[in-house]
């Protein structure tokens, strides 16, 4: 499937293991995938969507001081009794700032695994190129993915009012350009 | 919808997406609350197979996970 990446995809793909290498964390997760939209100089694609690349990078950071827990997971949550902003404190407290934005990485060079969520997203993404008629997958595609499937990214995105349907026209607008 | 879960969604009580999402949210944070423990036991110079028995986990599951090596 990595064959079928745009030189744009692989490099999102590499700058989420620079960060997850970067925070120490033991795998790679769509969060990370989104950082590197983030992290992307001009960011063409989110500057369609009306959003800066460093309102996502802001965004990402706040939902991963909290452990990677979303709003909405934190609304969620809510439901069983279960306070997250109280979690947080607690562990800062014992552990430091940032103790929850970490991940138990060894800190070891090379080869960090994905998480499945972020395996389904690179799967998903060549969907997304099929589904558009593409052959190729863009860095399009995996926003595409990241909105499309639940979880942290996509809360995310939809924290900046961006959903799948968003970055369908965005992608088919920039296509007619 | 079947009758039964249009039933359930007329109550307005107990949406199971908001359960599920409770759950898979939970989960992921577990890992996180994993992760801060096993990095402050090594801190605290707990051996692997200290951490796996408190965790009740295999040393070698904890050890791959969060190991050096």
């Amino acid at each position: 499937m990595f064959e079928r990446f745009t030189r744009d995809a692989r490099a999102i793909v590499v700058d989420a293991q620079a960060r997850a290498a970067e925070i120490g964390s033991a795998r790679i997760d769509p969060l990370h995938l989104l950082a590197g939209f983030g992290r992307k100089q001009g960011g063409g694609l989110l500057a369609g969507l009306g959003v800066s690349p460093s309102d996502v990078t802001a965004e990402i950071e706040r939902v991963r001081r909290r452990g990677g827990m979303s709003d909405s997971d934190v609304e969620a949550l809510a439901g069983f009794g279960i306070d997250v902003g109280q979690i947080v404190e607690r562990v800062e407290q014992a552990h430091g700032p940032w103790a929850l934005a970490g991940g138990g990485g060894s800190g070891k060079r090379g080869h960090i695994p994905f998480t499945a969520e972020a395996k389904k997203t690179l799967e998903t993404s060549l969907g997304e190129a099929l589904d558009i008629g593409d052959k190729f997958i863009g860095e399009e595609h995996l926003l595409l993915a990241l909105a499309a499937l639940p979880g942290p990214a996509a809360d995310v995105l939809a924290q900046l009012d961006i959903d799948h349907p968003a970055v369908r026209r965005a992608v088919q607008t920039r296509k007619a350009g | 919808m079947t009758e039964a879960t249009d039933l359930a969604a007329k109550a307005g009580d107990h949406d199971p997406r908001v359960g599920l999402h409770a759950v898979a949210a939970l989960r992921r944070l577990m890992e996180q609350l994993e992760a801060v423990q096993v990095r402050s036991a090594r801190v605290h110079g707990w051996s692997w197979q200290e951490i796996a028995e408190e965790l009740g986990v295999s040393k070698q599951a904890v050890h791959k996970k969060y190991g050096r090596h």
